[in-house]
């Protein structure tokens, strides 16, 4: 059925912290990696040793530059984008089938595999491009913030967490309930200013990004370097005061 | 967006069928008769217009067996909605087959025709005017769109079927409002989209931001589906060509069979408003952006 839960119980998200991705790509290649094998199995590459190699992702980090403004220097943004299981997410209303549902345990939105009949509508509704179309099943495809691990009782219980989560060397994933104003993701989000995608679509969506930091102020370009000899230690002031002559 | 063949075909042509069965309700609730060929042969074009752009629509399906489960979400789902009402529309149809004499019965029917075809095609338009994620359809415009062009080219078959001389000057006025809506859309369409890629990326506005590498090296599912830019870049040529095969022509035909009696230019200009409806069709689709491409 693809009317929405009334209140989700959890509300089960990724918090993913801007200022220490490195944009390495492990997330993603640990997602492929865990979901070709897991529930979402296959996800299928076509041509992928060829020249135009092509796959179904669940997650692809995509990098940016941001130009220098005022005293903030110009700087990359590496992005990870994914499903951000939105409380109302239109990709499952507009699912003709049913497929398309989200859990109202934990808020997680998935597509029943056995019901897909693939017409694609809902990655047209995602506005995150969260969906994407298996080719060799006829079925869309989508991340099931790995519902196959975080419950699996046969893994060790640090593992049960997210496959990207556990694979970012920089810890700038992380994953929890956001509807526990004490969870670690909701108390980091709450710090650090955590951001919603395009809430003006109205989809309010579960999962955040925690912004850059600012970085150390550059000087402006027009500005001549300036030294101040009391700064600087004995010898030094002295070199200074004699090439100065 | 990625201009899916099968779905314009199936929205234009089963649009015409729609739009026949339309005016050939209205033509049975304004006219008594009993059934006739020309009658016969409506009812069966509209049925086989209105079938060839279903079964179009289903190529568009990664999984065509199931297509039957597509009727069960009418409660949130437009496509499920318009599913439905596209198999109700047959019953009136073939009911009226069996009653060829006129009566209160073939008036109700006719009636009902009329509605369910009307409902269908805007069930079909709401799909997509219910996606928050491509701007340009949210345009007030679309819905008439997709619902004038229905009726216009189902008349234009109409006139054809029936040679109708009187119909021109309907058919005219038609051609003219549609063109002055699309004129309307397309003014709209052009506009730059209202979310920024600071808001996707929920950076403060003004922050300028550059892609710098994408997340692969070839296009992917997301780049193919969403992020189309041929059309846009060739709008006007598409445009103009919609605005001449879809109105001008037909316009000129319809003059034609009305002032020179010649009957055969109906079915010219049934054709070329197909095509151009079709063009119209295809840019509806081709040259609308969807937000992602903001990633792009």
């Amino acid at each position: 059925m693809t009317a929405l839960p009334a209140a989700a119980g959890k509300k089960l998200g990724l918090l993913i912290d801007l200022d220490i991705c490195v944009g390495c790509h492990a997330c993603a290649v640990a997602c492929k990696e865990w979901n070709d094998q897991g529930i979402s199995a296959p996800l299928p590459d076509t041509d992928a040793y060829g020249v135009a190699p092509d796959g179904v992702w669940f997650n692809r980090v995509h990098s940016f530059e941001l130009e220098a403004l005022d005293a903030q220097p110009a700087s990359t943004l590496h992005f990870p984008r994914s499903c951000l299981h939105c409380e109302t997410p239109a990709c499952v209303s507009v699912c003709p089938t049913g497929a398309s549902y989200k859990r109202a345990e934990d808020g997680i939105v998935l597509i029943n595999p056995d019901t897909c009949i693939g017409c694609k509508l809902c990655s047209w509704a995602c506005p995150y491009g969260a969906r994407e179309y298996s080719p060799s099943e006829g079925i869309m495809k989508k991340c099931t913030l790995c519902v196959d691990r975080i419950y699996n009782d046969s893994i060790p219980e640090a593992q049960r967490q997210p496959a990207c989560v556990q694979a970012c060397p920089t810890r700038a994933r992380g994953f929890g309930d956001f509807n526990d104003p004490d969870s670690e993701v909701s108390v980091r989000s709450r710090e650090r200013g955590g951001m919603a995608l395009m809430p003006e679509l109205g989809y309010q969506p579960v999962n955040r990004y925690l912004p850059p930091r600012s970085k150390q102020p550059i000087c402006a370009e027009s500005e001549t370097e300036r030294l101040d000899p009391a700064q600087l230690p004995g010898a030094l002031r002295w070199l200074d005061k004699i090439l100065s002559r | 967006m990625h201009p899916a063949l099968s779905v314009i075909f199936f929205s234009t042509l089963s649009g015409a069928g729609y739009g026949l069965w339309f005016w050939f309700g209205a033509s049975l609730l304004g006219h008594d008769r009993d059934f006739g060929i020309r009658d016969y042969v409506t009812l069966g074009m509209g049925a086989l217009f209105v079938s060839a752009g279903l079964l179009s629509s289903t190529l568009h399906l990664g999984r065509r067996e199931r297509a039957w489960r597509a009727f069960s979400q009418w409660r949130s789902s437009w496509l499920s909605r318009e599913g439905i009402l596209a198999v109700l529309c047959y019953l009136p149809a073939l009911a009226l087959v069996f009653f060829p004499q006129h009566g209160a019965v073939q008036k109700m029917l006719a009636a009902t025709l009329m509605a369910l075809s009307m409902a269908t095609v805007v069930c079909t338009v709401m799909i997509y005017r219910s996606l928050n994620t491509v701007p340009a359809w949210q345009h007030v415009t679309a819905v008439p769109i997709y619902l004038m062009s229905s009726i216009y080219t189902g008349g234009l078959w109409l006139a054809s079927i029936y040679a109708i001389w009187t119909f021109a000057p309907v058919l005219a006025i038609f051609a003219m409002l549609i063109l002055w809506l699309m004129t309307r859309y397309w003014r709209n369409n052009d506009l730059p989209l209202a979310v920024s890629r600071s808001s996707a990326l929920g950076l403060p506005q003004e922050r300028s931001v550059r892609v710098f590498e994408h997340p692969h090296t070839e296009a992917n599912y997301i780049t193919r589906e969403m992020v189309h830019v041929l059309a846009r870049k060739h709008s006007e040529i598409f445009r103009e060509c919609c605005r001449g095969f879809g109105f001008a022509l037909p316009l000129i035909a319809c003059l034609g069979a009305w002032t020179l009696n010649l009957p055969w230019l109906y079915s010219v200009a049934a054709i070329s408003g197909m095509l151009g409806v079709f063009i119209g069709r295809w840019l509806f689709f081709a040259e609308a952006k969807h937000v992602v491409s903001l990633y792009y």
